[in-house]
């Protein structure tokens, strides 16, 4: 399960390996992009235009220690923006219901992941890392280029804040 | 069970849910470049800014075997189905190649449009060359003489080459044309258009006209290319009025092209097969309904010149893309260009301290130079030299200067090898044969990626809040900080006891050590691509305070700055001690934003000037910072309290 931990012992610079990194890490990009869209089509775009970068700048991206961390950062990044974007897109979407949010999941899954789009960027970042990756806080503050105590910080505060959107939609779940 | 242990038990949960979702397989990499490519590309035809600027013509190479039969309508030149192209760009637009199948083409504004070619074949082996208008050729002989902009371009083709002068003559008029297109009237065609069957196409486009129908010949090899005078065209062959336009198949003779004559023969017939015999005529509309020039793809078809401008004369290498095409190497032909002695020397360019290369980069089309490797960013100009001859054309002419402060002290190595003290750039002339105008074209060379500045400001609105430095890890050097979506590094002095923040692009890697004048580390760093590539939308400029706190000795040196980022959506962390920005509101100054630099007890205002640009990736405008400036009006600004008129009485 720890893909970055393989990446790193495979200090990856032969081109040809790239097919293996990209076939080992899509799914897991698509996922995490999908925790912070909501959008299949979205995340899966967004897994790939990160990849297509990878695949671009390989002999950059290959050397380095982490090149799961550097696609995992794009995807995050790109999320991260593409979210507000399509905010009002979203909204429409919902309203005609069609929406294609995760919908293999779990409700509790589907409310989860929806709050964590509620949560302030870095918050949601490091939450879709732990819940779509299940990564350590060592893997997340690789992958985000912060210090663990940063990054202890945003998932305290996201926890916290996790735990007050999921009681409404609980509380608002039972008023209906 | 408390609210965290049930929210880690959902945690747990979900991520099992979420590893049993099927992602599916991943798709071909080749097939999702493509995709990328026309989507980036669909993007320049949508930025509408073609019809604001002077049109220009850029050197692109097309291939693609499929897209005759994946374009039944024909006309082939739909942007976003070919992977390289001729394409129109504005002025002030330039292109540098930025690896071997991918090519950047800047805007003046620091926009940047992405062309990528499909993965093997191989593009133009520099960037697009921006030619001037070609206004005739001629040949003699083995000898084929392009007149340009009061320039003859002489074009040698080798004895025996497999590329015969009518070609060549094709080639450089396919690549030269600078003409603005105009566009097509957004009309409908008259009821009654006159039957111009059996004219000469050029008779029949008079005829047509007289008849209020504007048109525009194109030879369809595999694309559109405007025909010209140069280009043997014969009668109209036939006529068929369809919807709001008229498509006329024109009697033509073929090109000859040695061994790969058939390949080259005639004209498109969108509707018999892509090779066929006829050139046709569009009038009124494009099929596409393209009414605009914005869309107008001049395909280069299967061969192309390109000019190196590595030769003292210029030389051009014709590449047979065909013979590529069919399985075998590109055959190269050379083909010597002489330049005339240049008749006019090149001014210096005077270039304003203090402002931006966007907002100088009109001054240097001006003076008739070419600025290539436009550096990202509003990078302000501190120091322009005159140039130390004007002579061309291998002098250089304008030395610019970056901001000293902010570069990433990594060596400028030009193109050619010479090193350049970092955050220079030269301008210089171009060598080549094929040059913009005015005898002696320069063009600014060798801009180095890794040496942009990081300077790049594109915020989307007026409102900030400004914030520097957080909590985080102050260890000796380097204390990282971030904001939503703008990271941003600050590292201690020395002695640990001052401050100097380094706001940088973005989350960035080890750090550099900045030895020279500015003593303080950049701890990070980052690639724009790659932060555009992330979504970065916005990055930040410098601050700067030394350990005795001196704004003024730091400002001296070039190092002003904060970080400005929308306000929505921030998640500062924190602030140091000593040191804070904030917008200030209401803005005291119409002319842009005010800011505010505290350190200690000396505050220091700025004044951000914006200016409202056209986003091509957002295809949005949006407001972007133009330049800084130290503020010189009143300070601070009187507070003035929300809904409370100033007294009119004395107090008692």
């Amino acid at each position: 399960v720890d893909h970055v931990a393989q990446i790193t012992n495979a200090t990856v610079t032969d081109l040809t390996l790239f097919d293996d990194f990209y076939r080992a890490e899509y799914s897991n990009a698509v996922r995490l992009a999908w925790t912070l869209t909501g959008r299949k089509d979205l995340a899966e775009e967004i897994a790939q235009d990160a990849f297509l970068a990878a695949h671009r700048r390989w002999g950059v991206v290959g050397s380095y220690d982490l090149p799961g961390a550097w696609v995992r950062r794009l995807v995050l990044n790109a999320s991260t923006s593409r979210r507000r974007r399509v905010a009002n897109e979203a909204r429409v979407v919902l309203r005609l219901g069609r929406e294609r949010e995760l919908a293999a999941s779990t409700t509790e899954t589907i409310d989860l992941v929806r709050a964590i789009r509620k949560l302030p960027a870095r918050q949601a970042q490091v939450m879709a890392l732990l819940v779509a990756e299940d990564l350590s806080i060592v893997d997340i503050a690789g992958v985000l280029e912060l210090s663990e105590d940063t990054v202890r910080t945003h998932l305290r505060r996201g926890r916290e804040r996790l735990t007050e959107l999921l009681a409404d939609t609980s509380t608002d779940g039972m008023d209906q | 069970m408390n609210d965290l242990s049930t929210l880690d038990t959902r945690i747990t949960g979900a991520r099992s849910d979420l590893r049993s979702l099927d992602i599916g397989l991943p798709p071909d990499i080749k097939a999702v470049r493509r995709r990328h490519a026309r989507r980036r590309n669909a993007l320049i035809g949508a930025a509408g800014l073609v019809s604001v600027f002077g049109l220009m013509v850029a050197v692109g190479l097309r291939r693609d075997t499929s897209e005759s039969a994946a374009d039944p309508q024909g006309i082939g030149t739909k942007i976003g189905e070919t992977p390289w192209r001729l394409m129109l760009m504005p002025a002030g637009w330039t292109g540098s190649l930025v690896d071997d199948d991918t090519t950047t083409i800047t805007s003046a504004e620091g926009q940047q449009i992405e062309l990528s070619a499909e993965p093997g074949v191989r593009p133009p082996t520099d960037a697009p060359v921006v030619v001037g208008p070609l206004v005739d050729g001629y040949s003699t002989g083995a000898t084929i003489y392009v007149e340009r902009m009061g320039w003859t371009l002489e074009v040698a083709i080798p004895g025996g080459g497999t590329v015969d002068e009518a070609a060549a003559v094709w080639l450089l008029q396919s690549i030269g044309r600078v003409d603005i297109v105009a566009p097509f009237p957004d009309t409908p065609l008259p009821a009654d258009i006159p039957d111009v069957v059996g004219m000469d196409y050029e008779a029949a486009t008079e005829v047509l006209l007289g008849a209020g129908i504007r048109s525009e010949w194109f030879r369809m090899p595999r694309g559109l290319a405007p025909l010209t005078g140069t280009h043997p065209v014969g009668t109209v062959l036939e006529m068929r009025p369809i919807e709001n336009r008229v498509i006329l198949n024109i009697e033509a003779p073929p090109y000859e092209l040695g061994e790969e004559a058939d390949r080259y023969v005639g004209g498109f017939n969108p509707n018999l097969n892509a090779y066929g015999q006829s050139r046709w005529l569009v009038g009124g509309a494009l099929p596409f309904g393209e009414r605009s020039a914005v869309p107008y793809v001049f395909l280069s078809g299967e061969i192309s010149a390109v000019f190196s401008p590595q030769s003292p004369n210029g030389t051009a290498t014709i590449q047979d893309y065909q013979s590529q095409l069919n399985g075998r190497q590109p055959s190269e032909q050379p083909v010597d260009t002489e330049q005339p002695a240049a008749t006019e020397a090149a001014s210096a360019v005077d270039l304003a301290t203090g402002q931006t290369f966007p907002l100088e980069n009109p001054a240097l089309s001006y003076q008739g130079l070419a600025l290539e490797g436009l550096p990202d960013g509003w990078t302000l100009i501190l120091e322009s030299t005159q140039a130390t001859t004007n002579g061309c054309p291998t002098e250089k002419a304008v030395v610019l200067r970056e901001r000293a402060s902010i570069a990433a002290p990594i060596d400028c190595t030009r193109g050619y090898g010479q090193t350049l003290p970092r955050n220079w750039m030269v301008i210089e002339p171009i060598p080549e044969a094929i040059s913009m105008n005015r005898g002696c074209s320069l063009r600014l060379m060798s801009w180095n990626p890794p040496t942009r500045p990081s300077m790049q400001l594109c915020e989307q609105q007026f409102s900030y809040t400004l914030g520097f430095a957080t909590e985080a890890e102050l260890s000796g050097r380097g204390q990282y900080l971030f904001f939503d979506g703008v990271d941003a590094v600050v590292s201690a002095g020395g002695d640990g006891t001052g401050l100097a923040l380094a706001l940088v692009y973005a989350d960035g890697h080890s750090a550099v050590e900045d030895p020279d004048e500015n003593d303080f580390t950049i701890a990070a760093r980052r690639d724009l691509d790659e932060l555009r590539a992330g979504g970065r939308g916005c990055t930040a400029l410098v601050a700067r305070a030394e350990p005795d706190f001196d704004l003024a000795a730091s400002e001296a040196i070039g190092t002003v700055a904060g970080t400005v980022f929308p306000d929505t959506g921030a998640d500062m962390v924190g602030r140091p001690d000593g040191i804070e920005a904030t917008n200030i509101n209401p803005q005291p100054d119409a002319r842009g934003t005010m800011i505010s630099l505290k350190s200690g007890d000396v505050e220091t205002p700025y004044l951000l000037a914006h200016r409202y640009v056209w986003n091509p990736e957002t295809l949005a405008g949006e407001w972007r910072i133009a330049s800084i400036e130290r503020y010189t009006g009143i300070w601070p600004p009187p507070r003035q309290l929300p809904g409370r008129p100033p007294s009119q009485t004395l107090p008692d």
